[in-house]
């Protein structure tokens, strides 16, 4: 009932992707070239316009995937003949090229199609990793339903600080707690929270990594104090910091695997438009000088 | 509902919150790259000195839109990374006059005034000359070149024609092709006319019926290469096929064998055992009889005189030859003891039976229109057997001659020593083909733009002079190594 | 005291109306209105709601004026009319009492003033009024019964009477904004929905609201010293309890109106809660000189209030006129076979069907009215197998006949109807229905029907008994004659079953065989203490056969997925009905096959049935069209809330994100198209339909925002939301990124008015839902609930 965009179809995509490579590959073995095969035969221009048109194609993907009302057949039919029939490109512009390589704008052309395709794979390859991953450690939790616990957190813990007179502590170490921050971050899924040490220096914070710092000074405090009251306090914000600790690292993992999913795309994208201008220079230079 | 771009809380949780974008990276690059490679090279059309200035400089120019490189011959500073020098206008192929204006010199393949070949209509320089494409080769080594054309030439739109349809080379080929590589045909020369005006026309003669050489020129070639060698002024002498045949200066055919270099060793002209340093000279048969007479003339005088005639004497006293009548003539002859008569006698040795007789065919004349009544028959040696390949003995010197030429069992000049297809076949193959052998296109043996080449084959004129000037050459040259007497002028 | 002509009570349209007419007409009158303001229920809708004049065919009469506008407008002008007519109008004036008889009633107000009128013209609608806090200073300014717009307050100390869903949810929204309190009676919330439950709870824990239990309110007092406006006066368990307020709301829910109708002496034809009081065609009920007008009367909309009080009025003055309607019904009976006059056909129409023999005559026509009678040509089609459409019909003339394969046709005659089946169970219609010669037919709306068969009890009696001869007939026994089946027929009955009620266990004794007309069931194994689901069945599935072929102990449970109707056969008609055809023998025998078969899979695979229990759990087993998401496939890309924003209005009716998980196997919060809509339940406007194909969706236009199905759809699908500002084209986007991007949206002033959305499963779109068309990765696909064993045990087959 469900299919993958792998074996959409019974794999509709991979057949029709695979027929067009052998067709090429076979027509590229019967061709006898002049002197050896390169774009300006009839096979070249043939495959080139193939390539050619592919690439067009293939980028349509990003209209059509927004435009919501199109009976164009599925998203997911175009993204499964997006992966099988990209793969087929690297192949058919290959035989295009006739493996012909210099340092010019054909080539780069070639270059900046192969980058984009091999990033492609990666996406397939996240596409396919992650969202197991993703589930298994989000467990029916939805990302903002886990920020909203550390908020939850957070004001009790600065309720009870108040009780404790902790705030001017746990308030810097609330402040200071940090989730996600720059692309990179969130990919490393990197924690750089900062908390202020008591009576330490006025803004001068030290790092309070995956909470662990809090929680030692909150420990040495519980062990000093012999009021009740506060030691209650102290006990219930330790339980409150433990809990914050797990749904950190919950977080941050959803995070970097939301990041990873998407990061590829980044550079997958633009890449196809530096393509797309390479490609028309490609075409108009080629019939400049014919 | 879920909304990417509103922040879950104030943390950055989502890409989309961070700096990355795709939007400008996509448009930065896009317009990059069509600055850089189009814009700035376009640039570089407008004026001369501004492509140069760009050439030179780091940024790109029409130059990186060079798709490879020039083969070698092209790359010369006026063509090379020199775009507009071949590509004068834009959007329009690389035309014929522009390749003209240096290789004005070219033959077609046929003259295509005679004959249009609609085959090759709209065909240009370029459209086999490919340039910027790895091999680096400018000429076309591929068969479609020729079998295009010759796979079929009825199709091709040369009617009635005796060029045979060609469609490949090689055992593979033949198996499944219709035509074949046909067998060799040879351009032999052959007399024709009177013995004085013989004219030698080329003959095109299929190797397979055995072809006879009509040279007039007599050679064993087995006697030559007996292994003991043959006898030689100095003793015996082994001959080997390069002591005759040396390659030409190219390398690929052989010089033309002439009698004084190669022959004249052994083969003496001397005409008298006491006299072995007098030799008649090699040409002219009247020259002979004059060289005779005036020899004989000069020992009469010297048994009368008893001293050595002046030249002056020798002179007179051969004005004094009898013969005014022809009976008196005879009879003169007759008399062996009169100079006339001995020179007779030894002319009709050395032409009958001796040294002429041994290379050359000797015809008689009665006609008394000569001076001397022997005739030799007039050799014309075939120097290029076949002149519409191009075969080259240097890149084959590695084997020896007798794999291709069985000279050792030829004991007559009349055989044709040219080997045949198979000989070819037993190291060359189709270039398609998967033989463990040589593979070979069209190109390798046939050449397109043929010098001088006219429509379906046959030497021109000019090349028939050729020919020719090449043998009087040689005549000439033979004159001069012999000693002269001119012939007195008869009163 | 004061003696008037006539006493109109409920400044509703209709009452209004008549108000106004009397006073036109100088017929000594009054106007008692409860609230501080005219036509209450009008009021209560959204700032700037588009107020729709249906039907439009309909001519009005009335000194008032009504065209289509906005509320304030129609408002403004039903003052303006109001004044001009100076019609004598008395604001507070809640009825608490009406006694005596025509021509001398004795009125007593909640106040305890008094007064005399000869008639009474009840125009008072039929959403009651608010329940007022039993507390003195409810009448203060800031004291109010309802909440139209949470963000409208900010700052604010406001205190929320009540623990139900309307108290909860107005809690909740100004939580965000205010510092809240709200007052429980009870020491717990037990009325609201779980989902407000855990809301209230967590806001509760989290400190985001103060709750008062065990309080009720005492009194409310300016407040001296004003830093707030009010003090609020609590009496708890431990004595009064004073908290500083700016704002009461209460959500007491309302009085019912039939308590009080009744004490006026008026009958209601059964205790169904939508019945209505039965009126002469003069609107009179069956108290003398008591008329009733409006929603009460059966009249919903304005116009046609407005234009009954208009008649009733003329009425009592002695005029007979024809009702206003009668143009409309003229044109109704146009191209029918009849000419007479629009009286005598409705009389042979109703005389056409038992069915409508106890209707009043006044609501018949209004019967007709909401129904279209027409002559049908020959071979058309009325409705067509498989169609989710739930309209009725009735048979007028001629007949109309189905096709049944190897039997022949069988004939519907005058008197005949057939619909029942896709009315009873809201399932696709069984069978196609082409018009025979000269048919006539009376084909009415569902909605008409629902209301007809609730106010009739003969009606659903009939179409009961109709039901189950027509589904036992079809279902066992097709070749043989109606006749033959009443005795079977007698002996059974139906079984009403609640949600998660067991229709029978495991190992009981129970030879009974069910056939399910209404609702979906689950049956159940229970080995070793832990319960696997084996098979879920839709209506027109029979199940407890094993029982009845085997030694009469249950094999398994039956359990109700959702409230489920049943037709129980006792073993022995179950047997005499096999017996009657040798055909069906066997194909029970391999009916019950399979589903062992089926169950014995499922039992294999425990995991299966635990996913089986999970998707029933989360109230799938009542849907038809059901959207899941396959996380081990899901990037979480959020395509299909963007597709399912752009091809709407903007709004996405689907939560991705959200909602229950299990096995890999998401439920997101969307709809998924019950049986029986519960957000169909309570529509003022009926804006909410069913397509053809089944899809459920709210008509835009006629939605008034009042956020009824939104409280009453359990699963939480629905939301209020204004239409986002329109957007610059795609294109435009991809290259500027200026403006919201797919999915995202932006707000322009204008677009104030919050309207109901939900998902309508695209029914507007050739290629299907936008969300499943829209996935990249075709993890968001749609199941009907009849798939949910096959994608079970594909699973983890």
């Amino acid at each position: 009932m469900y299919q993958s965009i792998t074996n959409y179809k019974g794999g509709r995509y991979f057949w029709v992707a695979t027929i067009l490579s052998l067709a090429s590959a076979l027509a590229y073995y019967m061709h006898q070239p002049i002197n050896s095969a390169n774009g300006g035969t009839w096979l070249g221009y043939t495959l080139g316009t193939i390539g050619a048109l592919l690439i067009v194609w293939l980028m349509l993907l990003g209209v059509r995937k927004r435009s919501y009302s199109s009976n164009m057949g599925t998203v997911q039919g175009w993204t499964s003949a997006h992966v099988y029939l990209g793969t087929a490109l690297l192949l058919i512009a290959t035989l295009h090229c006739g493996l012909q390589f210099g340092s010019n704008i054909h080539t780069l052309a070639y270059v900046l199609m192969v980058i984009v395709i091999l990033s492609g794979f990666f996406g397939i390859y996240t596409y396919i990793r992650y969202p197991n991953l993703m589930t298994s450690n989000r467990s029916g939790e939805t990302l903002d339903g886990l920020l909203e616990q550390i908020q939850k957190i957070d004001d009790r813990c600065i309720k009870d600080a108040k009780g404790a007179n902790l705030s001017e502590l746990i308030e810097s170490a609330v402040l200071g707690c940090s989730i996600g921050g720059s692309w990179w971050q969130q990919l490393r899924s990197s924690d750089t929270s900062t908390m202020q040490l008591p009576g330490g220096p006025k803004g001068k914070s030290v790092e309070n990594k995956n909470q662990e710092r809090i929680i030692t000074v909150l420990a040495e405090r519980l062990s000093q104090t012999q009021n009740s009251t506060e030691s209650g306090l102290i006990q219930s914000l330790l339980a409150n910091f433990a809990a914050k600790q797990t749904l950190l690292s919950r977080i941050r993992r959803d995070v970097q695997i939301r990041g990873l999913l998407k990061v590829w795309l980044y550079f997958h994208v633009p890449l196809s438009f530096g393509l797309l201008a390479a490609l028309s220079v490609h075409i108009i230079v080629v019939f400049y000088y014919w | 509902m879920a909304d990417p771009n509103k922040p879950s809380s104030e943390y950055k949780v989502s890409l989309e919150q961070t700096s990355l974008s795709k939007r400008w990276p996509s448009w930065l690059l896009f317009v990059g790259i069509l600055a850089l490679f189009l814009i700035i090279p376009l640039m570089s059309l407008t004026s001369k000195d501004l492509a140069t200035t760009l050439r030179n400089s780091p940024l790109p120019s029409d130059n990186s839109w060079i798709s490879g490189d020039l083969s070698p011959p092209h790359q010369i500073p006026d063509l090379n990374k020199n775009c507009d020098a071949c590509h004068v206008n834009g959007f329009e192929v690389v035309q014929d006059n522009t390749c003209l204006s240096c290789h004005a010199a070219t033959n077609h393949h046929f003259d295509i005034n005679k004959h249009d070949v609609e085959k090759l209509e709209g065909s240009r320089c370029a459209s086999c000359h490919l340039e910027h494409e790895k091999p680096l080769q400018i000429v076309r080594q591929d068969d479609q070149l020729c079998i295009n054309c010759h796979s079929d030439m009825a199709e091709t739109g040369v009617a009635n024609t005796d060029l045979i349809d060609v469609d490949s080379f090689g055992k593979e080929q033949r198996s499944n092709r219709k035509s074949p590589h046909p067998s060799f045909k040879v351009s032999m020369l052959e007399p024709e006319g009177t013995l004085d005006q013989t004219a030698w026309k080329i003959k095109r003669v299929e190797l397979a019926s055995n072809p006879v050489e009509k040279s007039n020129l007599v050679f064993p070639h087995d006697k030559h290469l007996v292994p003991e060698g043959i006898d030689a002024p100095e003793g015996q002498r082994v001959l080997q096929c390069n002591s005759c045949h040396l390659n030409d200066d190219a390398g690929k055919l052989m010089q033309p064998i002439n009698m004084v270099n190669h022959c004249s060793d052994c083969h003496t002209m001397v005409f008298d055992e006491q006299a072995p340093d007098r030799v008649v000279p090699h040409g002219d048969p009247d020259t002979v009889i004059l060289t005779l007479e005036e020899y004989y003339s000069r020992q009469y005088l010297l048994a009368e005189l008893g001293r050595e005639p002046t030249p002056q004497e020798v002179k007179e006293f051969m004005l004094r030859r009898p013969g005014k009548t022809v009976d008196r003539r005879v009879e003169q002859t007759q008399n062996l003891a009169s100079p006339w008569g001995k020179a007779m006698s030894i002319a009709e040795e050395i032409f009958e039976r001796t040294t002429c007789k041994t290379c050359h065919e000797i015809s008689i004349d009665d006609s008394g229109k000569h001076l001397s009544k022997w005739r030799v028959n007039p050799i014309r040696l075939t120097t290029n057997w076949m002149p519409k390949s191009d075969f080259d003995h240097f890149s084959h010197k590695t084997f020896n001659c007798a794999s291709c030429h069985s000279a050792t069992s030829s004991d007559s000049a009349s055989d044709v020593l040219m080997p045949d297809l198979p000989n070819c076949e037993s190291c060359h193959t189709g270039s398609r083909t998967h033989e463990s052998k040589l593979p070979t296109t069209c190109i390798g043996c046939h050449d397109f733009h043929l010098p001088e080449q006219k429509p379906w084959g046959g030497p021109t004129e000019s090349a028939m002079n050729k020919i020719n000037r090449a043998h009087d050459a040689h005549q000439s040259t033979t004159l001069a190594n012999s000693q002269t007497i001119s012939a007195p002028s008869s009163p | 005291m004061e003696k008037f002509e006539i006493a109109v009570v409920g400044s509703g349209p209709g009452g209004m109306s008549a108000a106004a007419h009397a006073a036109e007409l100088g017929v000594s009158h009054i106007l008692l209105e409860a609230s501080p303001k005219h036509s209450n229920t009008i009021q209560k809708y959204q700032k700037g709601k588009h107020v729709m004049d249906t039907p439009n065919r309909l001519p009005l009469r009335s000194p008032l004026e009504f065209k289509a506008g906005t509320r304030e407008y129609i408002l403004d002008k039903w003052v303006d009319g109001l004044t001009e007519t100076n019609t004598n109008i008395r604001y507070r004036a809640e009825v608490k009492s009406i006694e005596g008889k025509k021509g001398d009633f004795l009125v007593t107000l909640v106040n305890g003033d008094q007064l005399k009128a000869e008639h009474i013209i009840l125009g008072i609608g039929v959403q009651g009024n608010p329940r007022k806090l039993p507390c003195p200073g409810a009448d203060f300014e800031h004291v109010q019964y309802q909440l139209d717009d949470p963000d409208e307050y900010q700052g604010e100390r406001i205190a929320i009477v009540g623990a139900g869903d309307a108290a909860i949810e107005n809690a909740v929204g100004l939580a965000a904004n205010n510092t809240v309190h709200i007052i429980n009676r009870r020491d717990e919330f037990a009325r609201a929905k779980q989902g407000n439950l855990d809301l209230i709870m967590s806001h509760i824990s989290d400190g985001l609201i103060e709750c008062h239990y065990e309080s009720n309110p005492a009194r409310i007092e300016e407040n001296p010293d004003d830093e707030s406006r009010y003090i609020f006066n609590l009496s708890t368990p431990t004595g009064e309890k004073p908290v500083p307020i700016d704002r009461v709301i209460a959500r007491l829910g309302a009085i019912p109106q039939r308590g009080l109708v009744e004490s006026f002496g008026i009958e209601f034809p059964n205790d169904s809660p939508s019945a209505l009081p039965e009126l002469s065609n003069q609107y009179e009920s069956n108290v003398p000189g008591m008329y009733i007008i409006g929603a009460l009367g059966g009249y919903p909309l304005i116009k046609q209030a407005m234009n009954q009080g208009y008649e009733v009025v003329e009425y009592i003055r002695g005029n007979d006129i024809e009702p206003a309607d009668h143009p409309l019904l003229v044109e109704a009976f146009e191209g029918l076979p009849y000419d007479n006059t629009v009286a005598e056909i409705l009389v042979y129409l109703q005389n056409v069907s038992p069915l409508y023999e106890d209707i009043n005559p006044l609501a018949f026509r209004e019967f007709i009215l909401d129904s279209s009678v027409r002559l049908v040509p020959e071979g058309e089609t009325l409705c067509v197998q498989g169609e989710f459409t739930d309209t009725f019909f009735v048979v007028a003339d001629g007949n109309a006949y189905v096709k049944l394969p190897g039997v022949g046709e069988f004939h519907f005659n005058k008197g005949g109807f057939f619909g029942e089946q896709s009315l009873i169970s809201g399932r696709r219609r069984t069978a196609t229905v082409y018009a025979g010669k000269n048919c006539v037919v009376i084909e009415t709306p569902r909605r008409t029907m629902v209301k007809l068969q609730n106010s009739v009890d003969s009606v659903k009696r009939t179409l009961d008994g109709a039901f189950m001869l027509r589904a036992i007939h079809s279902k066992f026994t097709p070749n043989t004659a109606h006749a033959e089946l009443s005795e079977v027929i007698d002996n059974s009955e139906l079984r009403l079953y609640d949600a998660g009620e067991d229709i029978y266990r495991q190992g009981d004794e129970g030879d009974e065989v069910h056939l399910i007309r209404l609702g979906s069931v689950t049956t159940i194994k229970e080995s070793n203490s832990r319960e696997i689901i084996t098979s879920y069945m839709p209506v027109g599935h029979y199940f407890g056969e094993t029982g009845a072929l085997g030694e009469g102990k249950r094999t398994d449970t039956a359990r109700a997925n959702v409230r489920t109707e049943t037709i129980c056969l006792s073993k022995e008609s179950f047997l005499t009905l096999l017996e009657k055809e040798q055909t069906m023998q066997s194909e029970v025998q391999e009916h019950m096959r399979d589903r062992l078969t089926v169950e014995a899979r499922m039992e294999a695979q425990p995991k299966g049935g635990e996913l089986m229990s999970f998707l029933m759990s989360e109230g799938l087993g009542e849907g038809t069209d059901v959207l899941l998401i396959d996380e081990a496939l899901c990037v979480g890309c959020d395509n299909c809330e963007k597709a399912c924003a752009e091809s709407h209005d903007g709004n996405s009716r689907l939560n991705r994100e959200a909602g229950e998980s299990f096995a890999d196997l998401h439920v997101p919060i969307a709809c998924r198209h019950c049986e029986h809509p519960h957000c169909m339940k309570d529509c003022p406007p009926d804006a909410i339909h069913r397509a053809s194909d089944g899809e459920v969706y709210i008509d835009q236009e006629a939605c008034i925002g009042c956020g009824n199905c939104v409280r009453n759809c359990p699963y939480g699908v629905i939301s209020l939301q204004k239409n986002p500002a329109p957007k610059p084209n795609l294109l435009n986007w991809l290259l500027t990124g200026k403006g919201p991007g797919p999915g995202g949206k932006e707000y322009s002033g204008d677009s104030d008015v919050k309207k109901a959305v939900k998902c309508d499963a695209c029914k507007d779109l050739k290629g299907g839902p936008a969300c499943v068309r829209a996935c990249p990765t075709g993890a968001a696909k749609r199941f009907n609930p009849k798939e949910f064993v096959e994608l079970v045990s594909q699973r983890f087959g």
